[in-house]
């Protein structure tokens, strides 16, 4: 074993090396060319040399046993395979690891030196990378499949590639460390047992249940997504787009807007709550100015100001700075460009300065004002901020016991707000309408304040708010030009709910009236038959029982994808399951498998869909039919005896020529 | 013989690649000591049994079993006994010479270093040399090297002198000779190089088109094919149909006709042709086995003549 680990060192040491300098010499150039921090960019350079090194180092390791004599080279050892594979792959796998980690290492070192990067540092920007190469072993052994597995017709070679790339999205995708970790974990096994009984086995299919499990679920679980991916693509095909949304008039009127996309173009319509027409705007379409202001969500017909609290998914994770600092770029002036970058840092308590001319601290903020670089903080914030995902584009800085304001191009921070203890704040957001002074709104737990941070007339709107902040996620806050009344706009948190409180509120912040406003259903569907026909071929029966307890619908969105289309989706489910048992029925027989086991395959191709079709000739070699020479009836050839008659395969035929000397003789 | 006395020993062993059939009902019985000729035309299934022998490929039905132990369940302690030389001579490229040995002598706890070097010194092979960068004769005695050097019991070689000059046959020819010197060790070779077959072998089996026609000594190989021309007062008949005829050819009054297995059954028909003289021509063990592989009833060993080439237009 030792003998066979120096060997492959020596041998692929080389591809380890290339990997690293890859990984090394990109990330420089990034770093060269942006004013960012070592480790996130080999971080990012990982993000796609991970997945490349994995697969590059697994062929290359394995290659030179594809030509049979080579193979009987390696493998004709007084060793067992196993040690043969183990060894090989430890090898293999340590050089990918170190090719890919040392560069982490290294950055992180370089990242911490105080002058390199104008923000702080924390051990926990290592973790992405670290996710994305562990995720990179999942690779080497797709890539030892690739270059081992034998080809068919259906590739078979690139299937496992689909786990891999699986793998791959899931480390970015999901937002937890250890979730990303036990994915990996699980993907990684299977392509470990699937590349090892494609190793033990030669061209044979492999016979161990750990391997024939292991190439099942990579073949299986790859054609699947293969299946939906083309699916996806194939929506381009024919996609029509229907999008409904809301948009609030002048007068504080809540109005729908139907927007209708085509391969032809799109369409526009524009109803009250209740789906009934508004002749006033029939015309949209003719009209290309109020058309485009109508439809472009990103600039609504009334500014307002959307405060997000803590429920808000998707901006924290392993891989999101924002779980232990924030940015606070939205504390400086608008107009001016800033010599410092501040970041909030989540562990310290604290924010940090940083000139970005020297790169070197300039100093910290703490709720009791600012302190050079070096010397002690004053004091420390409550804790995490409130406001994760818009704190880089506001002036506050909230905590449930309080909200503070931050002119950081004066490196000046003071408390606007006090919470009581059973009201404590939820979110604070800037409330900046064009033509009024910049103000702060603060949502807490049963009120809307709106303050002016400078003190001269601190507490302007106060408004009482009755919903349970829990179901929701944000509120966008809008001073009605029409009325001058304030309307807070409560946003749905889950699909479930199908209303979203809105409260009206005069002036002086009393309430006028609170309506539940109805999302319209559905927000958006694309809707396109060739997807609904592939993916409803594609989709496993056993999805349907399975669609409420997994949440499928929050996070697939099926149904709203389908659209009209969901029962024809349904009805090419039901079809795919019945002609993919069919199908694996044929197949079971035509492998000469017993009636259990045919039905065994059978109902396995009719739960979980036409993957199992590719499982089924993954796993299974195709024999060769015979007529028996006793009987006269197809026989296996894998088979010493006819299971028709017992009698022996026909020897060959005589010529009259053999020669065959007695045993004894010899 | 005793089932022990058999090294190798295969009973009904067939392989199929899809539909072909590559080896058909082998059944091989391999002496313990004896040195082995395998035999057959280009894709007649020896370096598939080979396989089958070392377990790298699985048998579609049949068993075979070596140094008694099932070929596909082969211990290390039984490879360890078994030295392979592959086609094609595979080494690994990047390694010397020197750190090929020791790469492999780590393996084998048998390692003769002095008969390693000893190889190489007869091949002439630098051991600082680069495997990647020697002549096909340096690398097929590096790889016999690597081979003979665990002191095998049983040797595989697979068409070992394929690609080589005459004087790097000659030298791997001698090797194997020297290898035999330990009296036990058994040497099965697949080679199509007739001479080499008859300068070494004690024991042949000849495989035509997947089936084993022969297994037997090289003696009684050469004395059950035989040579003989008819001499007819006219012109001679068209050649008879005789059991194991091997090849024929007709030329004005004289008729020659190769047989295997001649028996008192073909004689008599051949005496009622009407012949003349019947005349038994000596065959070398080189000319015997080409017209044996040659095919039953033509004769492949014939050169291509204008005739020939008329005829087979025609």
């Amino acid at each position: 074993m030792k003998a066979l680990l120096f060997k492959e060192f020596r041998e692929n040491g080389k591809w380890g090396l290339l990997a690293f300098l890859i990984v090394v010499v990109w990330a420089y150039i990034r770093l060269a060319v942006g004013e960012t921090n070592a480790l996130l960019q080999v971080n990012e350079v990982l993000f796609l040399m991970a997945p490349i090194a994995g697969l590059a180092l697994g062929i290359a390791q394995f290659v030179f046993e594809c030509r049979p004599d080579n193979w009987a080279f390696v493998v004709h050892r007084p060793i067992s395979r196993g040690a043969i594979f183990a060894g090989k792959a430890i090898a293999g796998l340590s050089l990918l690891f170190t090719a890919l980690l040392l560069p982490i290492v290294l950055s992180a070192i370089v990242a911490n030196r105080s002058g390199h990067t104008p923000m702080p540092f924390n051990w926990r920007m290592m973790l992405p990378g670290l996710a994305t190469s562990i995720s990179a072993a999942g690779w080497y052994f797709a890539g030892i499949l690739l270059t081992l597995h034998r080809a068919r017709w259906y590739g078979s070679r690139v299937l496992p590639i689909g786990m891999a790339f699986l793998g791959s999205a899931w480390v970015v995708l999901v937002p937890d460390l250890w979730l990303a970790l036990l994915g990996v974990m699980l993907m990684i096994p299977c392509l470990a047992a699937a590349a090892w009984g494609v190793f033990s086995n030669g061209d044979a299919a492999p016979r161990t249940l750990v391997t024939r499990l292991g190439l099942a679920a990579s073949s299986g679980v790859s054609s699947l997504f293969l299946f939906l991916l083309v699916g996806q693509v194939a929506a381009q095909i024919d996609l029509v787009s229907v999008e409904k949304f809301f948009q609030i008039e002048k007068t504080g009127r809540f109005v729908v807007v139907n927007l209708r996309q085509d391969s032809t173009g799109a369409s526009r319509t524009v109803t009250d709550l209740d789906g009934h027409p508004l002749p006033e705007y029939a015309n949209l379409d003719q009209d290309p100015e109020a058309r485009d202001r109508w439809t472009n969500r990103m600039a609504p017909l009334i500014e307002d100001s959307w405060i997000d609290w803590p429920m808000s998914v998707g901006v924290t994770g392993y891989r999101a700075l924002s779980s232990f600092m924030c940015r606070l770029d939205g504390a400086f002036p608008k107009t001016s460009c800033p010599q410092i970058s501040a970041w909030y840092n989540i562990d310290r308590r604290i924010i940090q300065l940083y000139s970005k001319a020297t790169r070197h601290p300039a100093g910290t903020i703490g709720p009791d004002g600012f302190s050079p670089a070096g010397s002690v903080a004053k004091g420390e914030f409550p804790g995490k901020p409130l406001n994760i995902s818009q704190q880089n584009r506001v002036h506050t800085l909230a905590f449930p016991s309080a909200v503070y304001w931050m002119d950081l191009d004066q490196q000046r921070i003071h408390k606007i707000f006090s919470a009581s203890a059973d009201d404590p704040v939820l979110s604070a957001a800037d409330f900046d309408i064009p033509g009024s002074p910049l103000r702060a709104a603060i949502m807490t737990q049963s009120r809307l304040h709106i303050i002016d941070p400078t003190g001269k007339s601190p507490l302007q709107f106060s408004g009482r708010l009755d919903f349970d902040h829990t179901l929701f996620s944000g509120a966008g806050i809008i001073n009605v030009p029409g009325t001058g009344r304030i309307l807070a706009n409560i946003w749905w948190e889950r699909d479930e709910d199908k209303t979203f409180p809105s409260f009206e509120f005069t002036p002086d912040g009393t309430l006028v009236k609170m309506t539940e406003i109805p999302l319209p259903q559905p927000m958006l569907f694309n809707h396109s038959v060739s997807r609904a026909t592939l993916m409803g071929i594609a989709t496993p029966l056993i999805s349907v029982p399975l669609y409420r307890p997994l949440r499928f619908e929050r996070n697939f969105h099926f149904h709203r994808m389908m659209g009209p289309d969901w029962n024809y989706f349904l009805t090419c489910m039901v079809v795919s399951a019945i002609l993919s048992a069919l199908v694996t029925l044929i197949l079971a027989r035509r492998f000469g498998f017993s009636l259990r086991r045919a039905i065994a395959w059978t109902f396995t191709a009719c739960i979980l869909g036409p993957a199992v079709i590719i499982i089924f000739l993954t796993l299974n070699d195709f024999p060769v039919w015979l007529r028996c020479a006793s009987c006269h009836r197809l026989r296996i050839a894998d088979e010493l005896l006819c299971k028709h008659c017992g009698s022996l395969h026909a020897p060959p035929e005589l010529d009259g020529r053999e020669i065959f000397e007695p045993c004894s003789a010899m | 013989m005793a089932d022990s006395d058999y090294v190798i020993r295969t009973d009904h062993l067939t392989r199929y690649f899809g539909r072909k059939r590559v080896v058909h009902d082998l059944n091989l019985r391999v002496p313990r000591g004896s040195i082995f000729g395998f035999l057959g035309r280009n894709g007649s299934g020896k370096t598939t049994t080979l396989r089958m022998l070392l377990g790298l490929l699985e048998p579609t039905h049949g068993s075979a079993t070596v140094l008694g132990c099932d070929s596909r369940r082969l211990t290390p302690a039984i490879r360890a006994r078994i030295g392979y030389l592959a086609e094609g001579h595979p080494v690994h490229g990047w390694m010397s010479v020197q750190d090929a040995g020791k790469y492999q002598s780590q393996f084998y706890p048998t390692w003769n270093s002095n008969l390693f070097r000893a190889i190489l010194e007869h091949f002439r092979v630098d051991p600082k040399n680069n495997a990647r960068s020697m002549s096909r004769g340096e690398r097929a005695g590096l790889c016999l090297a690597m081979a003979l050097a665990p002191e095998p019991d049983l040797l595989l070689l697979d068409d070992p002198a394929i690609g080589l000059d005459p004087v790097a046959r000659r030298s791997l020819l001698e090797s194997l000779v020297f290898a035999t010197r330990k009296s036990d060790r058994t040497i099965l070779f697949s080679s199509h190089i007739l001479a080499d077959i008859e300068r070494m072998a004690d024991h042949i089996a000849v495989v035509d088109y997947s089936v084993m026609r022969a297994q037997c000594s090289v003696e009684t190989f050469q004395s059950c094919v035989q040579q003989f021309v008819l001499r007819f007062a006219g012109p001679a008949p068209a050649a008879p149909k005789i059991p194991g005829l091997l090849a024929a050819s007709v030329q004005g009054d004289r008729m020659r006709l190769t047989v295997a297995n001649m028996a008192g059954e073909t004689r008599a028909l051949l005496q009622s042709l009407g012949a003349l003289s019947i005349d038994q021509v000596p065959l070398s063990l080189e000319e015997s086995l080409v017209r044996y592989m040659g095919g039953a009833g033509g004769d492949v060993s014939m050169p291509i003549t204008e005739s020939v080439i008329a005829g087979g237009v025609a």
